[in-house]
C-alpha cells in the first residue's frame, strides 16, 4: 500500500432514504423521485421539495442528549456520519479511541432554526427561545458529530456553494498528509425550509429543492483511493464561470490514470441553467459513462457534491467502475473536481 | 496546491511571517486608531443604530463608526452600492493590510492567492432583510435574488477579492467565535507547508439583530459593562469589526525587503466536547489547543509574555479559560500578562480571533499591553498577571486564544520579528 489517501467509509441521507445504497439505486435508476408541492401562503410562490423520509426504526443515536433539539441538517449529518464510520469504528469512537478530525460543509446550514428564532425575536425578544439559538450556528452539526464520535481533534466547518464538499476532502487530505490526525470524517448537510426553497425559484423556476447529507471517512488505509482534488477555480470579476469549469475539467483529465472511456463521470448537471451551461460545455465530448444526480434527487446546495462522491464510492465498491471523476460547478463561487480510483 | 496522490508536502519547511495587517473595530478604523485606543485603555461602546434594539435587554454594543470616505478600491460604483455592512468592514481591513504589506495587486495578477476568512454570521443583516421582505410580501421578487446572493458568506469574500484585485481559492471557515483564528491558522499552514507562496487571511462579523437577540435570549449579554475575569462578571458585550493579515514566507519577505510585523510560530486547534455552548469546566480542550500551538512554536509557557485571552466575561467561559491557562503555564503562570480586549470593544464573534491576533501584533510593534477593563474584584481564577491598566512592555512572544460555540478552539502564537 502506498502512502496515499483512501476513502474507507461512506454514508448518505437523501430523499431516496437513509443509506448510501438507497441513494445509489435511485440515481442509477435515473427516475426522478417523487416531490411534494407547497404554497406557504395564498400569495406566495409555489415551490417543490423532496424530503428525507423518516427513519424506520428511529436509530438509537437520535435519543442522545445532544440530538434531542437539533435541526434536520444536524440529524442528517449525524446519520450519514454514523453510516460512514461503520459499526466497528463507531464503537471504537464511543469508547474514545477514534481520534479523527471532522470537516463539515454547508451552504445554508441550520436555516430552519434560524428562521424560527428570528421570527420569535421579532415577535417578542423576551420570549425568544434560548434553546433554538445555539442550534442556528453553522458549526452546530459539526459539534454534534464530534461529540457523538468522542473526538477532541480538529473540527472545521466550511461554508460555500455546492462544490464545497470536494474542498472539504482536500482539507482532510491536508490534515492527513501533515499528520494532524489519523482519520477525517468529511460531511455535508442541508435541510429544507421555505426561505431557501423559495430562493431557488429566483435562479431556477423549475427547481426542486432537496435535503439530506453525505459523509466519507478519509484515512491512510486500505480503501477507495483519492487520486486527487483539483484546484478551486473561483469565478467572479477575474474569471468567467465558463473558464472556471473548463479549468477544472482540464485538471480532472490530468488526474485520470485510465482512458476516459473507462471512467464514470458523476456530474453536477441539473443545477440552475447558468451553471449547467458552463458544466455542459466543459464536459462536451466526454467519452465515458455519466451519472446525473440532481435530476433524480433535486437541488441540495452544499450536499450535492457529497452525494456525487458517495455515488462514486458505491459504483467502485460494487465493481461497476474502476475510476470515477466528480464534477462540481458551484452556483455562485467555484468549480472543483476530484477523481477516485479503484479499491486498494 | 490541492491534493494529488503521489505528491507530498514537507511539513514545517517554511517560516511564515505577517507583512501587513488591517483592522477596523469600534475603537477605530485602522491600526493607528486601534493602537491609540487600546494604549489609552479606552472603552468603545455606543447605542446601537444598525437595528432596532429598543426591545432587547441591552441596547449598547461595540458598533463601528465608519469614516466618511470609503477606501479607494477596484470596485465599480455599481459594486460599491451593493456592499453590505460586513463587506464594508472586510474591505476596510483588507485595503489597510494590502497597503501595509507592500503587495502590488498588478504584480500579483497572475498568482492564485488563497483567501481564508472566518465569520460566524456573514451578511446576516442581508438575510434578515430577505426574511422580512418575504414575510411582508410573500410574492415579492424585486431585488430579492440579489439579496440571496449577497447573503452568502463567500460573496463577501468575492467582494474583497474584487476590491483588492486579487484572485485565488476562497475558504470560509464558520467555527463560531474561533473562526477568525482558525482562518489565520489555516492560511499559516498553507504557506508553511509550501502549498501556497502567500495568503490573505482574517475574520469579520457585523452586528445583526438575530445574533444580538440570540445572545440576549441566552442572557449572555452584560447589562452593565463586560468585565472579563472580574469575580462579579455578568456577561459579554457584542461588537463588530474585521481584521486581515498578509502571510508570506520569511525568505520571500526578506528578499523583497518587506516590513515584517511578526512571525506566526504556532497554531493549535481542538474541539471541546462538553456542551454545545459551555466549555469544559477545567478547560481541557483549551489546554489542548494551547499545548499544540506552543509545541508547534517550539516555545515553553515561560517564554510567552502576553496572552490575549478569549475572555468573554461570561462566568463559565472565563473560569474554564483561567483554569486552562493555569494548567498550561504551571509554575510560570504568575509571570504571564493576560487581558481580554473584549472588555473594550466587545465580542466580535467570527471576527474576534482575527481582530485579537492583530491586537497582539500592534501590542508587539507598539510596545504595550492592552488592558482588561472594568475590573473591580479580581476573580480567584486569575493566578496569572491580569493587566487591569494598559502598560508599557516589550513583547517577544504573544499568544491569543479563541473559543467558540460548538467547542471550536484555536490558539495562535506570534513571535516578534528579529
Amino acid at each position: 500500500m502506498s502512502g496515499g489517501i483512501y476513502i474507507t467509509g461512506w454514508g448518505a441521507v437523501s430523499p431516496a432514504g437513509w443509506g448510501a445504497g438507497a441513494l445509489y439505486e435511485a440515481v442509477k435508476a435515473g427516475t426522478p423521485l417523487p416531490y411534494s408541492t407547497t404554497k406557504r401562503t395564498e400569495d406566495a410562490p409555489e415551490y417543490r421539495t423532496r424530503k428525507v423520509p423518516a427513519p424506520s426504526p428511529v436509530p438509537d443515536w437520535m435519543k442522545h442528549n445532544r440530538m434531542r433539539r437539533t435541526t434536520a441538517a444536524a440529524r442528517h449529518a449525524v446519520g450519514a456520519a454514523i453510516e460512514a464510520l461503520g459499526p466497528e469504528r463507531l464503537a471504537s469512537a464511543q469508547q474514545g479511541a477514534w481520534k479523527g478530525g471532522v470537516v463539515f460543509c454547508t451552504t445554508n446550514g441550520c436555516v430552519q432554526f434560524s428562521r424560527r428564532f428570528f421570527a420569535e425575536a421579532l415577535s417578542n425578544p423576551a420570549l425568544a427561545s434560548p434553546i433554538l439559538f445555539p442550534e442556528t450556528v453553522y458549526n452546530a452539526p459539526a459539534s454534534h458529530i464530534a461529540a457523538l464520535a468522542g473526538s477532541p481533534e480538529l473540527n472545521c466547518t466550511l461554508v460555500g456553494d455546492s462544490s464545497q464538499f470536494l474542498r472539504g476532502m482536500d482539507l482532510a487530505a491536508q490534515w492527513l498528509e501533515d499528520g494532524e490526525v489519523e482519520s477525517v470524517l468529511v460531511v455535508a448537510a442541508e435541510e429544507l425550509d421555505w426561505l431557501t426553497d423559495e430562493a431557488l425559484l429566483f435562479f431556477d423556476r423549475d427547481g426542486i429543492t432537496a435535503e439530506g447529507a453525505a459523509a466519507v471517512v478519509l484515512e491512510k488505509a486500505k480503501g477507495i483511493e483519492l487520486l486527487g482534488v483539483t484546484g478551486a477555480w473561483t469565478y467572479g470579476t477575474t474569471m468567467s464561470l465558463a473558464n472556471a469549469a473548463a479549468g477544472m475539467r482540464k485538471e480532472v483529465a490530468e488526474l485520470l490514470t485510465q482512458s476516459e472511456v473507462d471512467v464514470l463521470l458523476c456530474d453536477g448537471l441539473g443545477a440552475a441553467p447558468r451553471a449547467d451551461t458552463a458544466e455542459q460545455a466543459a464536459w462536451r465530448g466526454w467519452q465515458g459513462k455519466q451519472l446525473h444526480l440532481r435530476p433524480v434527487l433535486g437541488e441540495a446546495y452544499g450536499c450535492i457534491a457529497g452525494w456525487q462522491t458517495v455515488a462514486a464510492c458505491e459504483s467502485i465498491a460494487r465493481g461497476e467502475s474502476s475510476q470515477v471523476a466528480i464534477s462540481a460547478v458551484g452556483l455562485t463561487e467555484q468549480a472543483v473536481g476530484a477523481v477516485l480510483g479503484g479499491i486498494a | 496546491m490541492p491534493y494529488r496522490a503521489g505528491q507530498t508536502h514537507e511539513a514545517g519547511t517554511h517560516r511564515v511571517v505577517i507583512t501587513g495587517a488591517g483592522i477596523i473595530t469600534s475603537m477605530g478604523n485602522d491600526w493607528r486608531e486601534n493602537a491609540a485606543g487600546f494604549r489609552a485603555g479606552r472603552l468603545a461602546f455606543r447605542d446601537i443604530t444598525v437595528f432596532d434594539a429598543s426591545r432587547q435587554r441591552v441596547q449598547r454594543a461595540g458598533e463601528v463608526a465608519f469614516p466618511e470616505t470609503f477606501p479607494k478600491t477596484r470596485l465599480t460604483s455599481r459594486q460599491l452600492k451593493r456592499l453590505d455592512r460586513a463587506s464594508r468592514l472586510l474591505i476596510h481591513a483588507g485595503v489597510e493590510a494590502m497597503a501595509q504589506s507592500g503587495w502590488n495587486a498588478d504584480a500579483l495578477a497572475d498568482q492564485q492567492i488563497p483567501l481564508c476568512l472566518g465569520t460566524s454570521a456573514g451578511a446576516m443583516a442581508t438575510g434578515e432583510a430577505y426574511y422580512l421582505a418575504k414575510t411582508a410580501t410573500p410574492a415579492a421578487k424585486a431585488s430579492l435574488a440579489e439579496k440571496v446572493i449577497q447573503y452568502l458568506p463567500h460573496t463577501q469574500a468575492q467582494h474583497l477579492q474584487s476590491a483588492l484585485g486579487l484572485q485565488g481559492p476562497l475558504t470560509i471557515i464558520a467555527n463560531a467565535c474561533a473562526s477568525g483564528a482558525n482562518a489565520i491558522g489555516q492560511a499559516f499552514r498553507l504557506v508553511k507547508t509550501g502549498r501556497a507562496r502567500r495568503a490573505l487571511a482574517g475574520g469579520y462579523d457585523a452586528l445583526a439583530h438575530m445574533v444580538f437577540a440570540g445572545f440576549d435570549s441566552l442572557q449572555a449579554l452584560s447589562t452593565t459593562l463586560p468585565r472579563p475575569f472580574d469575580a462579579h462578571r455578568d456577561g459579554l458585550a457584542l461588537g463588530e469589526g474585521a481584521a486581515l493579515v498578509t502571510l508570506e514566507r520569511l525568505d520571500d519577505a526578506l528578499a523583497r525587503g518587506a516590513n515584517i510585523l511578526a512571525e506566526i510560530s504556532g497554531y493549535g486547534a481542538s474541539t471541546d466536547l462538553h456542551h454545545l455552548t459551555q466549555p469544559h469546566p477545567q478547560g481541557d480542550a483549551a489546554l489542548l489547543s494551547m499545548t499544540r500551538a506552543s509545541a508547534e512554536a517550539g516555545v515553553t509557557p515561560d517564554m510567552i509574555q502576553y496572552i490575549n485571552s478569549h475572555g468573554t466575561g461570561t462566568p463559565l467561559n472565563d473560569a474554564a479559560e483561567g483554569a486552562a491557562i493555569q494548567r498550561w503555564a504551571g509554575v510560570d503562570v504568575g509571570r504571564i500578562m493576560v487581558s481580554s480586549t473584549k472588555s473594550a470593544i466587545g465580542h466580535l464573534l467570527g471576527g474576534a480571533g482575527a481582530v485579537e491576533a492583530v491586537i497582539c501584533l500592534l501590542a508587539m510593534r507598539e510596545g504595550f499591553v492592552p488592558a482588561s477593563c472594568n475590573i473591580e474584584t479580581l476573580d480567584p481564577i486569575c493566578t496569572f498577571d491580569l493587566v487591569r491598566q494598559p502598560r508599557e512592555a516589550q513583547l517577544d512572544y504573544t499568544l491569543t486564544n479563541s473559543f467558540g460555540f460548538g467547542g471550536a478552539n484555536a490558539t495562535l502564537i506570534f513571535r516578534k520579528a528579529a
